[in-house]
């Protein structure tokens, strides 16, 4: 690489000015000469030094005035290639009509991105009317990209030419798509700079950067996190609900029109409404595929404020259309960018609501959709406290139902007894160890009971394993009871629940055994009208015992009691739909002590496609067989395994809770969050279960009678997770403990592609000089060794408890390259003058295929001080290194134009290392006419053809 | 006493109680509960479900079979067609009776078949109705 002498401008030293200086810039080069070495030596400059005597006559006959004043400088050339960093691609459609154009804008013709990559683009929704520009007269509506992402991945688009302070701003968006087309995740912001995404999970997708309004340059990311949280996109199609878009109308406005109100970072906006609500139609456009959208509203109160939501209806008969549930979604927001526009202003609305409902986190995630029974009990909250607990025994939840499917994926390791409570007299086997569901009902090899005590044991415990759903408490211990049978046309549970609950609180019952390790909670879900004492009884013997027994209370959707959730100490569950109200079928009574989710199939209220039921474990039929599949359900049947869960993890935490003090937690408000009515009403009890709420309060229990219980030792770490991203080496990690006992680090281990291996590759560690092994530890990750792709594992700190406190790992290493894209790149000669100031040549050169890298050779130039400019100008509006754009400087310099060199020699070899613009700390050029750091003005060739 | 789901109650109370559509008021629960079942023990044709969906019918020459799937509380309900006496000639009435299990059952809501197969032989192509409680909920004018 050609390493040019850097000038100190200061200095204002230049050689090699124009022959038609004159005698007097003779003299200067004369003397620049005799202070510079690169004088002399080959040069055909013709730098002479000493009078010529032509004639022999003596004195110097060297012709006078401008014949022969100033020596002619000699011209050079500056040549080299292209380059740019193997993530830097280049969008291969612009308005820039001298980039070879690769059409890019179907699924079809997408571009292949490397990962990590950054892309510089252009689109257009409307014509640019640029000069001679590309999309003059036509426009570029979509950019679409085909990458290779990874779980957790960010994806940012950057609008270039976004003004905060203008209100004709582009709008671009971006979307997400399968490979099959199906639109996965977008972010669909109005009024920001920013849309955002997160990669959902390993995979091959279609990335489309989407014009909505006006045309502009943009920047595509797809990193591995943000660089801060500002990124983060305001409205994603992930996050939107339909039933959450808040409206606020006009006063005064007596139209059918919905107009929305500012969202202030993220903040919950209450709309106060003086209106009835009314239906809203609106007529959108057949190319989003509805024919109308009827937008109802819903109006609830709280504490004396109004929220409306707005619940989007297919009222057209489109559906055979693609109608993808985002499609609800994406018209929601035409809509309310529609109305911006036509109001002038940018403002919106989004309403997290309601508030109990949290976004699910980290990796695997939970869908948020799918599973929004988890987002409403403060599943990720609870997660992220349990990272700190250790708990005191594995909590064991006993499920008296119809059966399960055992084999299940997602009752995978959990299972750790089963037991069959139908009498002999009717299956023909007694209470055997064998809790498997019917699968056979006069050779229908369907269960009559549609697998219920699947669903309902994996909606409790079904484990984090990449499959299916995650439960409430993932992985807990289930003995799996089963009572229910197939008996010829019949289908009932004809099973001994007296002796199941006996069974499952290790008490003498008629099987003649019972579980090695006994039930922290019985969940029962089921019921009937009337009261069976034996079952009552059986109830107060487990409580006794110290078992908390949970049921359903009923789908009666009316004031009609169901035992046993009726019986004296058991927790009667209530059911909760998406917006965390009583479900429409639940039975409502003094008895009904708590509520959690249990669906609402008769709407779709999320907006997701799927009736909002609980997904949980099911089997379909399958041939003569069946297999296991996963389906929805609703009722206070899917409530009340959810509370089961629940208190079972709180037994683990402490063993020692009995249904009294579950009671009074409840009374007290502890477990709950208040829904309904204020305070205990019959359709909810004492409120919504809070997971987090239940932890706290278990790991805060003190029973004044019995002995204290075990102190909790809290390990911590900080940060919480190791990311070592697309670029970082090294991090560092505090490991601290709190609580009533010491304990210390017996080893550190780690799992999946990240292994630590005897301390080395890939994950090396240097630890704290402590007796403990609790304080700073260095990690430092030998990307060499790892493999290209998205890496993630775990390194668990193993302590001398026999506990474990877990770090998730991960990182990414540069996976396979995209295809090298071109754009063309326009380069801009400046001379330094005397002054130290620098004048533009009017000779400029291009390459049309640069980026990917080619060869670049300037016209010859003569000599002197020069700096190079290049870049491309990929909106067509004739400044190169604009924000959006490619743009580099020739001598590299970290610090913008303060570098130049000498231009005395043919120089070759030069890198013109390209960058993002955004990365270059140029300073604005003096006189420049266009808005941006460092534009320069070109001239461009007449179109090719 | 606070009702949750207005519309869905109100469709259930219709069919127990008499006065058409309100709420209980401030009467006590204990005695809410026991009016509703003495209205459910009462009526001969009790008829409470969440909706309906798959209305079907086949006609031969003989007969005529009606089916439809009910949205019950639980599995354990079952649903009877009756036909109603002293209709015109050429029409068919027929009433809806849900029936509640006596026992346990799976606390899931659940579709539940209805299925009457009438004598139609004598009849051509008569206009049948179901009702469910006081509301007719088919017509085979409509369908």
């Amino acid at each position: 690489m050609y390493k040019p002498r850097v000038t100190d401008l200061a200095a204002g030293v230049r050689t090699g000015r124009s022959v038609a200086t004159g005698r007097f810039g003779f003299s200067l080069l004369l003397l620049a000469c005799l202070g510079l070495s690169a004088c002399g030596g080959g040069s055909s400059s013709g730098q002479g030094n000493t009078p010529a005597d032509d004639d022999g006559q003596g004195g110097d006959d060297r012709p006078l005035d401008d014949d022969v004043v100033d020596t002619p400088l000699e011209s050079h050339t500056v040549s080299g290639n292209l380059t740019a960093n193997d993530a830097l691609q280049a969008d291969t459609d612009v308005d820039d009509p001298t980039t070879p154009e690769v059409d890019n804008n179907t699924f079809a013709t997408a571009q292949i991105l490397p990962n990590p990559a950054i892309v510089k683009g252009f689109v257009t929704a409307t014509p640019t009317n640029s000069a001679s520009g590309r999309f003059a007269d036509s426009t570029d509506t979509f950019d679409v990209f085909s990458i290779s992402a990874f779980s957790s991945q960010s994806i940012l688009l950057e609008i270039a030419d976004f003004d905060p302070g203008a209100s004709d701003n582009a709008d671009l968006d971006i979307g997400l798509f399968s490979t099959d087309g199906e639109l996965l995740e977008a972010s669909i912001n109005i009024g920001s700079a920013f849309e955002a995404i997160v990669v959902p999970s390993d995979g091959d997708y279609f990335l489309a950067v989407n014009a909505y309004s006006g045309g502009s340059n943009y920047t595509l990311s797809l990193a591995t996190e943000f660089a801060t949280s500002a990124f983060q996109s305001q409205i994603s199609l992930g996050d939107i609900r339909l039933d959450r878009l808040a409206v606020a109308e006009l006063p005064g406005n007596a139209t059918n029109r919905a107009f929305v109100s500012n969202m202030q970072e993220g903040e919950q906006m209450l709309a106060t409404l003086a209106q009835e609500s009314k239906r809203i139609a609106l007529t959108l456009d057949t190319a989003k595929a509805l024919d109308s959208l009827a937008v109802q509203r819903k109006r609830s109160t709280d504490s004396g404020a109004e929220r409306v939501s707005l619940t989007a209806l297919h009222t057209g008969d489109s559906k055979s259309s693609k109608t993808a549930p985002e499609m609800d979604s994406l018209a929601m927001l035409d809509m309310i960018k529609a109305m911006n526009s036509e109001e002038g202003d940018d403002i919106f609305a989004a309403l997290q609501y309601p508030s109990t409902h949290q976004s699910l986190g980290s990796d695997p995630v939970p869908d948020r959709f799918l599973q929004w029974n988890l987002g409403a009990i403060g599943w990720t909250e609870a997660v992220d406290r349990l990272e700190s607990v250790t708990l005191s025994k594995r909590p064991i939840l006993a499920v008296i139902d119809s059966g399960m499917v055992i084999d299940h994926p997602d009752l995978a390791g959990v299972i750790v007894d089963q037991r069959d409570f139908v009498p002999a007299v009717i299956d023909g086997d007694g209470f055997v160890a064998d809790a498997s569901d019917d699968v056979r009902v006069n050779d229908d090899p369907r269960s009559c009971h549609h697998f219920h005590g699947t669903h309902v044991s994996t909606t409790a415990v079904a484990p984090q394993n990449d499959a299916g759903i995650t439960g409430v408490v993932p992985g807990i211990g289930l003995i799996a009871i089963k009572v229910g049978h197939n008996s010829g046309d019949n289908c009932g549970l004809f099973g001994d629940i007296a002796n199941a609950i006996l069974y499952a609180a290790g008490l003498p019952n008629d099987s003649g055994s019972v579980p090695a390790i006994t039930a922290d909670v019985i969940n029962m879900s089921v019921g009937g009208p009337t009261q069976d004492p034996d079952i009552s009884a059986a109830i107060s013997r487990a409580v006794a015992q110290g078992v908390i027994v949970v049921a359903s209370a009923g789908n009666d959707g009316a004031p009609v009691v169901s035992y046993p959730a009726a019986d004296d100490g058991v927790i009667a569950v209530a059911a909760t739909d998406t917006l965390d109200a009583a479900a429409p079928y639940s039975s409502f009574y003094p008895r009904v002590d708590i509520a959690a989710p249990g669906g609402d199939q008769s709407v779709d209220v999320n907006g997701d496609g799927l009736a909002d039921g609980i997904a949980a474990g099911i089997a379909v039929a399958s041939g003569s067989g069946f297999r296991s599949s996963w389906g929805l359900m609703q009722g206070t049947s899917m409530a009340s395994p959810t509370v089961a869960a629940g208190m079972a993890l709180m037994k683990g935490i402490e063993p020692d809770l009995t249904q009294s003090d579950i009671e009074a937690m409840l009374a007290a408000g502890q477990l709950t969050v208040d829904i309904g009515a204020t305070g205990f009403d019959n359709a909810t009890g004492f409120g919504l279960m809070s997971l987090p709420k239940m932890i706290e309060s278990a790991l805060q229990f003190s029973d004044g009678g019995a002995p204290d219980p075990a102190p909790v030792t809290i390990v911590t770490s900080s940060p919480g997770s190791l990311d070592f991203g697309s670029s970082l080496d090294s991090v560092t990690l505090d490991l601290v403990q709190s609580g009533g006992t010491t304990v210390s680090v017996s080893s550190i281990t780690g799992s999946d592609s990240l292994t630590l291996q005897d301390g080395s590759v890939p994950i090396r560690f240097s630890g704290p000089d402590t007796a403990n092994g609790f304080g700073e530890y260095s990690f430092v990750l030998d990307r060499g060794a790892l493999e290209s792709g998205a890496l993630s594992g775990q390194i668990a700190f193993n302590l001398s408890d026999n506990s474990s406190h877990i770090v998730p790992v991960s990182a990414i290493n540069q996976v396979a390259q995209g295809v090298a894209s071109s754009a063309a790149v326009f380069f801009i000669i400046e001379r330094m003058n005397d002054d130290g100031t620098f004048e533009a040549l009017d000779e400029q050169f291009f390459s049309s295929d640069g980026v990917s890298g080619g060869a670049i050779s300037s016209p010859a130039i003569e000599e002197g001080t020069y700096r190079l400019i290049y870049g491309t100008d990929t909106d067509n509006d004739f400044f190169i290194c604009d924000q959006g754009e490619l743009c580099g400087t020739f001598p590299f310099s970290n610090f913008g134009f303060n570098a130049t060199f000498e231009l005395d020699a043919d120089i070759s070899g030069a890198d013109f290392l390209l960058e993002d613009v955004a990365n270059l700390a140029l300073t604005a050029f003096d006189g420049t006419e266009h808005p941006g750091m460092g534009a320069r003005r070109i001239s461009k060739p007449a179109v090719l053809d | 006493m606070t009702m949750k789901s207005p519309l869905h109650a109100c469709f259930l109370l219709s069919a127990l109680l008499a006065g058409g559509c309100s709420c209980l008021g401030s009467a006590g629960i204990e005695n809410a509960v026991a009016a509703d079942q003495q209205s459910v023990s009462a009526s001969e044709t009790t008829c409470r479900t969440y909706g309906f969906r798959n209305w079907a019918l086949q006609r031969d020459e003989q007969t005529t079979t009606i089916s439809v799937e009910a949205s019950m509380p639980t599995p354990a309900w079952s649903i009877v067609l009756h036909e109603l006496p002293g209709a015109d000639e050429g029409t068919i009435k027929l009433v809806m009776e849900t029936i509640p299990p006596t026992g346990m059952s799976n606390s899931v809501i659940t579709w539940i078949l209805a299925e009457k197969t009438l004598d139609t032989s004598a009849m051509s192509a008569p206009d049948i109705t179901i009702s469910c409680a006081d509301e007719i909920v088919w017509s085979s004018q409509e369908s």
